[in-house]
Order: structure tokens, then C-alpha cells, then sequence
């Protein structure tokens, strides 16, 4: 269970996305190498490892975003509920149903906190105001930011905290209802506070979404991850339950890497 | 390549390995003591108490470093593993001193008991001597192997124990001050037996993360 190619046990359970074999490369290099793994619905599983194993080009290459980079090419196999995302799906609708948030917060600088949410659902042809509405009120709820904006929609998304601005983006990725959250070091730009509201929020978010977080912070990883995944050179170490991953790993580079005896 | 880094980590984590020694040392003695002075029939009930409770102090000490060292680093794997044994450890250290007492103890509560038969508890003693060293050796040395051979030894200490409380049972002239005092001091070396085994378990877990289901 808990070795380079991750299969869990429970051979029952569901898996969101299932990744079979997957190389990434940008032009010469070779970012991702043979990766194996499932990743389980309604869970949060966290990437771990030290600058330039992977980590954001593996997620990168979850919602088809790694193609966007010239000379960047993909092989092997992504599933999303059992279909294959690279088999001649339009990638826009594979965006829409895995969802990304950055690691600097972005909001639409000159949108008001209201079109900052709806900017997608907008984007997307709902021009109906009271779907996108019910739409803002209820993304901003699931990120936890409504009760600290709800007077002020129309105040630009730039007046917020940076940790408000990351709820911000969080609810403009929620607002089209994606399936799969992917986070790119979403706190690692917040201070202690923003960043404990951040994982409160992800720990409640996977009630509905299945989610995929790249952190630096083992501590982060350890706190709110089911799952973690160790890469490293684009290879993955190790990949398994969280609290066995850092308790007890199976692997010595893993040990090495989490312990701090290399970097 | 790959960097070595030197961790701020180590040194709390040295510290916590070398106050656990001097607790694994303070131990042996103290469990030596009792056991001989119960052989030559001297009381050193005195002496064994201050080192019981110095042991104790010094558990506290280990526990206070172990939730320092977790709160300003945050340790995981092997570390984490370690720090939670040491506590464990020293746990079992004290305890050592402890029963140490207690033996010391039987001395004053049946005053004279030379005209009883020393031999199982000469025998017990020894093991559990012998024991607790493997115990320390194991945790110095971070000896997987010399950790599990403890599991054995203690079946002796257990065998000599469980046998004697047995005979006292069903000896029809049985002196009840011999039987009561022996029962007692076997008892409490069953006990440090069972601690240094524990102490094993701990080993094999810091080293290989394999829990026991022991205790």
C-alpha cells in the first residue's frame, strides 16, 4: 500500500481520478516519470516534496493546464470517474470540473467582490441575475467568506486581506460547481491566521469536493491531508495514509525528506 | 546531490538520549542495590528511596524536553518514534526505581527473614539484572535484536515466580513469613522484568516503527 505505485487496499472504494502511468515533459525535461496513483473521492490528498520533483506540474496535468506551456507534452493515463481526460475531451470542460486555486492570491483586480465570483458562471453564458445570485451567496458561504463581505459585494476584490482575496478565489473556483479542487500552495503567501481559516476551510470543502493540495509545509500536510504523496526527481517515493506517511514511512528517501536530513 | 543539513532537532533529541541514560544507570543501580541488600539482609531503604525519587524527577525532566522538543520542531518518522519512546523509556526507568523501593521495603515490613530460602529470588534477581542491561544496551545501541531477545528472558522471570507462588500454595508446612516476603519481592522483579520488556518494545518500535501488542 504504501509504495511508489499506491493502491489502496479497499478495493471497494471509489476513486475520483486514477492515474496510470503518467510522464510529463517540458521539452527535454523529464518533470513527471511513470506515476501511479488513485486518488479517493471526498478526500484531501497532499503532495509533498522539495522544489522541482513535480509536485505542480502532477496537478497541472489533472485539469489538462501542463499542455498550456509551450513545448510541455503528456503520456500515460488520467482518469476523471473513469474517463480518460486526454482522450478528446475539450480541456475547457475538464477545467470546469476540476478547479484550480493558485498560489498567490488573483482576484480580478478591477471586478467587484460579486463579479469576482461569478466572473466563470458568466463566462460559462449564465446571465440569469438571480442564478448568479444564488450562485455567489452560495460559493461565498462555502468559503467561508459571506459573513465578512456580504455588505460590501461591490467593493473590488483587491480591497480584501490576502487571506480574504484567497477565500475569494476559492469561492470563483466553487462558483461552477467543480467536482475536483486542485490547490497550489494555497496558503503558503498568508500568514498563521488566514492560513488556519484556509485549512478549516479545505477540511470542510471535501465534504462535497475532492481535493488535491501541493503545500511546502509538511506540518500543513500532516494537519488536514487522508493522503500524501511523496515526489521527488518526478519519481513518487511514496504515496499513502497520511498518519502512517509520518509516523512511520516505508521508504528511507521519504524518512530522509520529512525528518529534514536533506533538502 | 543531495544535502546534509544539520537539524536544530539534534540537539534536543541528544539531550533527551543522554538524559535517558542517566536514567537507565541510576536505575540499574538502584535495582542492584535492592536486590543485593535483600541477599546480605541489609535495610537501605533510605538510599533507594532518594534514588527512586530522583528517578522520578528526572522522568519529569525527559517528559518536559519531549514536549519542548515537539512543540519548537515538530517532529515526524523517526523522530517523533524516538521522543515518544523516550518517554516511554524513562517511564519504564522509574518504574524500575520504584519497585526497587518497594523490595527495599519488604526488609522493614517482615524485619528478619535469613532462614528463608533465597534461592528463587537469587535466581530471579539475577535474570532481572541481567534483563535490565540488555534493556539499556538495546536502547544505547538502538539494537533491534538484543530488544527482542528480552521477550524470552522474562518468560524465566515469569516461570520462577509463577512456580514459587505455586509451591507456597500447596506446601502443607509453609513458613507464612517466608512465603509472604518471597511472593512480594518476586513479584515486583516480575514487574521490572515486564518494564524492561517493555523498554524492548520501544526499541523495536523507535528502529522499525513495528508496534507491540504488549501491555
Amino acid at each position: 500500500m504504501h509504495s511508489g505505485t499506491a493502491q489502496f487496499s479497499e478495493t471497494l472504494e471509489k476513486y475520483k481520478i486514477e492515474i496510470e502511468h503518467l510522464n510529463a515533459w517540458f521539452s527535454e525535461k523529464h518533470a513527471l516519470k511513470d506515476i501511479s496513483m488513485n486518488i479517493k473521492s471526498n478526500s484531501v490528498t497532499a503532495i509533498i516534496g522539495p522544489s522541482g520533483c513535480g509536485k505542480s506540474t502532477l496537478i497541472r496535468c489533472l485539469n489538462r493546464m501542463h499542455e498550456l506551456t509551450p513545448k510541455a507534452r503528456v503520456s500515460g493515463q488520467i482518469r476523471l470517474d473513469n474517463e480518460d481526460i486526454y482522450a478528446g475531451i475539450d480541456p475547457v470542460i475538464i477545467r470546469r470540473k476540476v478547479g484550480m486555486v493558485f498560489q498567490k492570491p488573483n482576484p480580478f483586480p478591477t471586478m467587484s467582490i460579486y463579479d469576482n465570483v461569478v466572473a466563470g458562471l458568466k463566462l460559462n453564458g449564465v446571465k440569469d441575475k438571480k442564478k448568479l445570485d444564488e450562485a455567489m451567496r452560495r460559493s461565498l458561504e462555502l468559503a467561508s467568506l459571506w459573513d465578512e463581505v456580504k455588505d460590501d459585494l461591490k467593493l473590488s476584490g483587491s480591497s480584501l486581506s490576502g487571506g480574504q482575496q484567497q477565500r475569494l478565489c476559492i469561492a470563483r473556483a466553487l462558483a461552477v460547481e467543480p467536482e475536483v479542487l486542485l490547490m497550489d500552495e494555497p496558503s503558503s503567501a498568508l500568514d498563521p491566521i488566514a492560513t488556519g481559516k484556509i485549512e478549516q476551510l479545505i477540511i470542510s470543502l471535501k465534504e462535497h469536493y475532492t481535493i488535491v493540495i501541493v503545500t511546502h509545509n509538511m506540518q500543513q500536510a500532516a494537519r488536514i491531508a487522508d493522503f500524501t504523496a511523496f515526489l521527488y526527481l518526478g519519481e513518487l517515493i511514496e504515496y499513502g495514509d497520511t498518519a502512517h506517511l509520518f509516523e512511520n514511512p516505508s521508504k528511507e528517501l521519504t524518512e530522509r525528506y520529512i525528518t529534514g536530513k536533506f533538502g | 546531490m543531495r544535502l546534509e543539513l544539520t537539524r536544530l532537532m539534534d540537539i534536543g533529541l541528544e539531550r533527551l538520549k543522554n538524559m535517558t541514560l542517566d536514567m537507565a544507570r541510576l536505575s540499574e543501580k538502584t535495582v542492584s542495590t535492592a536486590i543485593d541488600a535483600y541477599k546480605e539482609g541489609q535495610n537501605v531503604t533510605e538510599q533507594i528511596f532518594r534514588w527512586s525519587d530522583e528517578l522520578r524527577i528526572l522522568q519529569d525532566e525527559v517528559s518536559d524536553l519531549a514536549i519542548e522538543v515537539i512543540a519548537r520542531y515538530q517532529p515526524v518518522a523517526s523522530d517523533l518514534r524516538l521522543i515518544k519512546s523516550c518517554m516511554e523509556i524513562s517511564y519504564g526507568f522509574s518504574r524500575f526505581g520504584r519497585y526497587a523501593y518497594d523490595i527495599s521495603q519488604v526488609l522493614g515490613i517482615f524485619s528478619d527473614i535469613s532462614m528463608c530460602n533465597k534461592t528463587s529470588i537469587e535466581d530471579a534477581g539475577k535474570q532481572v539484572k541481567k534483563m535490565i542491561k540488555v534493556s539499556i544496551n538495546a536502547f544505547a545501541e538502538q539494537n533491534i535484536d538484543l530488544a527482542r531477545s528480552l521477550s524470552k528472558m522474562d518468560e524465566v522471570v515469569d516461570k520462577i515466580y509463577l512456580d514459587f507462588v505455586k509451591n507456597a500454595a500447596k506446601a502443607p508446612d509453609v513458613d507464612l513469613k517466608c512465603a509472604l516476603s518471597g511472593t512480594l519481592i518476586l513479584r515486583y522483579l516480575e514487574r521490572i522484568a515486564d518494564h524492561a520488556t517493555y523498554i524492548g518494545d520501544s526499541v523495536i518500535y523507535i528502529v522499525s516503527g513495528e508496534r507491540s501488542s504488549r501491555k
